[in-house]
């Protein structure tokens, strides 16, 4: 049965997820203000229905569920649709000198949002599909081919060692 | 390998310089957003449990008491089923429920599936409801459907659902229930062991086959299984009414086909997207709506191929479709505007009188992606 937290202790959870939660939205907005209001965002969210947390240990993720779900709807928004992805490609196809390709946040830019998210939770965070479907409220066959689409632009901009067409078998 | 994916992501953004946490900002936040669902629950309540009264029937049939007037019946074709939060608006009835997820349409009134997150993959389950056009709850107590981890399969014009449970054998079991009758025909182990479970199975329904994964067609009345021909489509086809959706890997367009027949080629909108879907095919097969990109979308007439526009702020990602094939949705999705619905062969318009702030939840139809 979940006990009623202190905010002493959810305070102290704050500081224990928001780095890791901070890297994860920088890493899906591009931009530090966003992130932040993201993160904030997201663990007022968990604050609001932390009963739902029967398991401290399964805390850190539940927090991280919610921040993708919160993402995911700023996603559906009519301003962040009309957000285009990066419609010119830079031509790195033969170029392998790692200094002179785009920095990854760059690249990850160019992705459509939904996209860069997709990336972020199964290649920072680790997810699984069905974990990224379920925390994004997308379909596993969504996060499948939104993740194919993802690396072979990827594969452009970095080259192709660092996103090699691994598809979607990391599941 | 995608490891060096992985490891470059660690590399860029372990040395950031994060911002210190706002703890108690965050608090305070969080008690006010507590504060409001509060309130709000409060005043879930009362409908709740009017909605409660209507769950009688755990054998899928119900009796002469529970007839649904021809009003209430065409109301829900042709006003559709609707959700905002967990409140599910269907026909003139405003129903609110536990959860809702996804919506579908069967001729006896929407499917309405919802998953109830466990602590990990295996204790997550999901419950699968039938909300009758006279707004009454009906629960579906069918062997495994508790399991699901996408919706059934339903159809605007049948009674009949579709969806694959595990079977014992560690393969899938395709299940057909008729609603009207309470009938359920059970395959066994239909379904082959593949990669992922055969709780996540996507399933779509046609006149005679059950199609499982994008990779299965089971035939309805044998059971025998085959393996889809997807030569040259994205697997992401969808079907609706026994038609399927296809987008074409190499020249970025859409068509709609019966089998291997195409009966309407859609024009080129590789230009469109923007990693959303950006065509839908209406659940009883009949239209499909296109985005334009830039404003608006067009609706075609499958069997003509007539076109209409819509044009202004309608876009394809705020659109759903009622039973009887046409848009329902609103304007502009986050701020208040009225729910509309639009004729597919007009272009006309009517509201309904009920605006709405936050966004909808609607049936979508059968959607295709381009895999560019």
């Amino acid at each position: 049965m979940a006990r009623r937290q202190t905010d002493e202790e959810f305070t102290e959870f704050v500081h224990a997820v928001w780095p890791g939660l901070y890297r994860t939205a920088y890493l899906m907005l591009g931009d530090h203000q966003l992130a932040e209001d993201l993160v904030q965002t997201s663990l007022a969210k968990t604050y609001a229905s932390w009963r739902r947390v029967k398991e401290p240990a399964a805390a850190p993720a539940y927090a991280r569920t919610v921040l993708a779900n919160t993402a995911a709807s700023w996603f559906r928004r009519r301003s962040w649709r009309n957000e285009r992805p990066t419609e010119t490609i830079p031509d790195h196809g033969v170029e392998h000198d790692a200094s002179t390709r785009p920095a990854l946040v760059d690249a990850l830019a160019t992705l459509a949002p939904r996209q860069r998210a997709v990336v972020v939770l199964r290649y920072y965070d680790d997810l699984s599909v069905r974990e990224v479907a379920h925390a994004l409220g997308i379909s596993e066959g969504t996060v499948k081919s939104q993740t194919s689409d993802a690396l072979a632009r990827l594969r452009v901009l970095l080259g192709d060692e660092i996103a090699a067409s691994e598809g979607a078998s990391r599941d | 390998m995608t490891d060096r994916l992985s490891t470059l992501m660690h590399q860029q953004v372990d040395a950031l310089e994060v911002p210190p946490a706002p703890a108690a900002q965050v608090i305070a936040a969080g008690r006010g957003l507590r504060r409001r669902r509060t309130a709000g629950v409060a005043a879930a309540v009362v409908a709740t449990v009017l909605a409660v009264i209507g769950i009688a029937v755990v054998d899928q049939r119900w009796s002469d008491d529970d007839a649904i007037t021809p009003a209430e019946q065409k109301a829900y074709v042709e006003k559709g089923a609707w959700a905002v939060g967990n409140e599910l608006h269907i026909g003139d009835h405003v129903v609110t429920l536990p959860g809702i997820d996804q919506i579908g349409y069967s001729s006896l009134g929407a499917i309405v599936f919802d998953v109830r997150p466990g602590q990990d993959y295996d204790s997550t389950t999901s419950e699968t409801v039938l909300v009758t056009p006279d707004g009454k709850v009906r629960s579906l107590a069918l062997p495994g459907l508790d399991l699901l981890l996408n919706p059934p399969a339903t159809d605007p014009t049948s009674p009949v659902i579709a969806y694959v449970r595990p079977s014992d054998a560690a393969q899938g079991d395709v299940v057909l229930a008729d609603l009207s009758t309470g009938e359920t025909t059970v395959f066994s182990d239909a379904i082959p062991p593949h990669q992922g479970q055969v709780r996540s199975d996507p399933v779509a329904l046609t006149p005679d086959a059950v199609l499982v994964n994008n990779t299965w067609s089971v035939d309805r009345s044998t059971g025998d299984r085959t393996r889809l021909r997807l030569e040259g489509l994205t697997p992401l086809s969808g079907y609706a009414h026994g038609l399927r959706l296809t987008s074409d890997w190499q020249t970025m367009t859409f068509q709609v086909r019966s089998g291997d027949d195409v009966l309407l080629d859609l024009p080129d909108t590789s230009g469109t997207s923007n990693g959303q879907s950006p065509a839908l095919l209406s659940p009883d097969g009949r239209y499909v709506a296109v985005s334009t990109g830039d404003a608006g979308l067009d609706v075609y007439t499958v069997a003509s191929g007539r076109s209409i526009h819509l044009g202004g702020d309608w876009d394809l990602e705020d659109v759903g479709w009622t039973p009887d094939g046409h848009l329902v949705g609103k304007q502009y999705p986050t701020n208040a505007s009225e729910v509309q619905t639009c004729d597919p062969v007009t272009g006309t318009c009517v509201g309904t009188g009920i605006t709405v702030t936050e966004e909808l939840r609607l049936v979508r139809g059968a959607d295709a992606i381009p895999n560019s």
